[in-house]
């Protein structure tokens, strides 16, 4: 669907096409290209943007874009960058690469599919012949796909379905690793070697993104996990509870705190129903 | 604040150096709020004034009364004597129906300079500033791109926005330099044209040749002999002015960098 509304062009309905411009890719291409059937129907606010320069118009989006991914990768790949002086690995640096510029040229800022994008060129740059740095962080093929999944849930948003029963969301996830992540994220600085093997056991984390994006991971019990796995949108709190070994009130409390975080969806409180 | 105060952005990892400097430099703006692991605020927020500059909401939209109470909340914690905001949109107008989805920029960009526009940062402008009970600095963002739409020119839309919401003025100096290049002009005709006699501060800041966009623009670097010749001469037709900010703020930027900004200021205008 194109942008716009067949209503009268206003100063605000033109920028809003603007925004959405710059921010999707697929957008862009399809302004600039006169032979695409889904632009023959036509609006001002489209005529409009197609008279500014093309050039003009990739050059900011991709400038934007890169603004966009480059906070994230500071943001959600830290731990990653604070190891960088010792493993010659930034992943900010990907943003220099040649594949990097085409996945900004055809950004959907914020879309779950650039983001997998963007986190496949950076686990690559991160994985690829890093036995070295795997001999010295041991954990490190745990790290990576610890910030992978944070940037990647970062992207998914709720779906907002108005369903009255806890169910799971698109941006929350259980994520199993070999190593025990959040002591070692503790102290990352500090860890040398010999501490960190006595880490090496396996930690099961609930990592979530919430509706302001903002990404959590909190240590997940087997009893959380089978209550996630089972919010599947068809059962009611009790049951919930049932499976997961829960009174209702703990559930209602495990319940409300995922909803918080963003692992679950969930209208309406026991209470309210 | 009674004289001309000369301060920078609060960056947090170069705490220490800010402290160890903190005779030449009297406030510090926020564009974060500080992080609760920040093992120097304690001794930061005695030692400046400090001035709101963070993200407070995009004023061509209703704020809620959340983010007018955390705006409050802000100027309240920070005792700031005037609070700033940009003069941007970032994000469209909110789709009740949910047909297309929610985006934003995550980065400065401007608004179309017109009427309908102009209205609603006005009326918005208004009610932020009622409830925040200091004065509300408007910072115009950069133009880089033309839109061949007939508009009201910055200066134009700064002055009535002014005049009818009573706001005051944050001049970047970066900024208009790059938006009287986008637009052809003198940088120093195009300053002169906006409502300089509304300006409570002023930013000066680095440019750099930026390669996605073929040109220079803001980055975290001491700014150039143009950039301070400029801010004077704003200064010098600003009766209201009363803070100059070196405005780098940046994880990359570097203590000497931040430290020799601030000294290229106070040569000027110490």
């Amino acid at each position: 669907m194109l942008p716009f509304s067949l209503a009268a062009m206003t100063g605000r309905s033109l920028h809003d096409t603007l925004l959405r411009v710059l921010c999707d890719g697929p957008l862009r291409a399809q302004l600039f290209d006169p032979h695409d059937e889904r632009t023959t129907s036509t609006s001002d606010e489209w005529d409009i943007l197609g008279h500014v320069p093309k050039e003009s118009l990739r050059n900011m989006a991709r400038f934007l874009a890169r603004h966009y991914y480059g906070e994230r990768i500071v943001r959600l790949f830290r731990h990653i960058r604070r190891l960088a002086p010792q493993t010659g690995r930034d992943p900010l640096l990907i943003l220099g690469t040649p594949h990097a510029r085409v996945a900004l040229d055809h950004a959907v800022l914020g879309s779950p599919g650039t983001a997998d994008e963007m986190v496949s060129l950076i686990e690559t740059f991160l994985l690829e012949n890093a036995a070295e740095i795997q001999n010295r962080f041991p954990y490190w093929q745990d790290l990576v796909r610890y910030q992978a999944t944070m940037f990647r849930l970062e992207a998914r948003r709720e779906e907002g379905r108005g369903t009255c029963l806890p169910c799971r969301s698109a941006s929350g996830n259980i994520v199993q690793f070999e190593w025990d992540l959040p002591a070692i994220l503790a102290d990352l600085a500090s860890l040398n070697d010999q501490q960190a093997s006595g880490l090496h056991r396996p930690s099961l984390l609930l990592m979530a993104s919430s509706a302001d994006r903002h990404v959590t991971s909190l240590r997940c019990t087997p009893n959380v996990q089978r209550l996630f796995k089972a919010a599947d949108g068809t059962r009611t709190v009790e049951e919930l509870g049932i499976v997961a070994d829960y009174s209702v009130q703990q559930t209602e409390q495990v319940l409300e705190q995922m909803k918080r975080i963003g692992a679950i969806q969930w209208k309406a409180s026991i209470t309210e129903t | 604040m009674t004289r001309l105060s000369l301060g920078a952005f609060y960056n947090p990892h170069l705490a220490e150096a800010i402290l160890a400097h903190a005779d030449e430099i009297a406030h510090l703006a926020l564009a974060d709020a500080p992080h609760p692991s920040d093992r120097s605020w304690s001794r930061i927020r005695p030692r400046f004034t400090l001035l709101v500059h963070d993200y407070l909401g995009q004023l061509s939209e209703p704020f809620t009364i959340h983010q007018l109470d955390r705006a409050r909340t802000l100027v309240k914690q920070y005792q700031s004597p005037w609070a700033a905001e940009h003069l941007q949109r970032i994000h469209p107008t909110l789709d009740q129906s949910r047909s297309r989805p929610d985006v934003s920029l995550d980065y400065v960009f401007p608004p179309l300079y017109t009427e309908d526009l102009l209205q609603d940062y006005v009326h918005h402008v208004r009610v932020l500033q009622n409830h925040l009970g200091v004065p509300l600095a408007i910072e115009p963002i950069p133009t880089y791109l033309q839109v061949d739409l007939p508009q009201l020119s910055e200066a134009a839309f700064l002055h009535r926005l002014c005049e009818e919401s009573g706001c005051v003025l944050l001049l970047d100096i970066p900024h208009a330099m790059i938006s009287a290049h986008t637009h052809g002009r003198d940088p120093a005709s195009f300053i002169l044209e906006l409502p300089l006699h509304r300006v409570i501060e002023i930013h000066v800041a680095g440019l750099a040749f930026n390669t996605d966009l073929n040109r220079r623009w803001v980055a975290p670097v001491i700014p150039d002999k143009d950039v301070l010749e400029l801010a004077e001469l704003a200064a010098s037709h600003a009766p209201q002015l009363r803070a100059i900010t070196f405005d780098a703020f940046s994880p990359s930027l570097q203590a000497d960098t931040f430290l020799q900004g601030i000294r290229l200021m106070r040569e000027r205008f110490a």
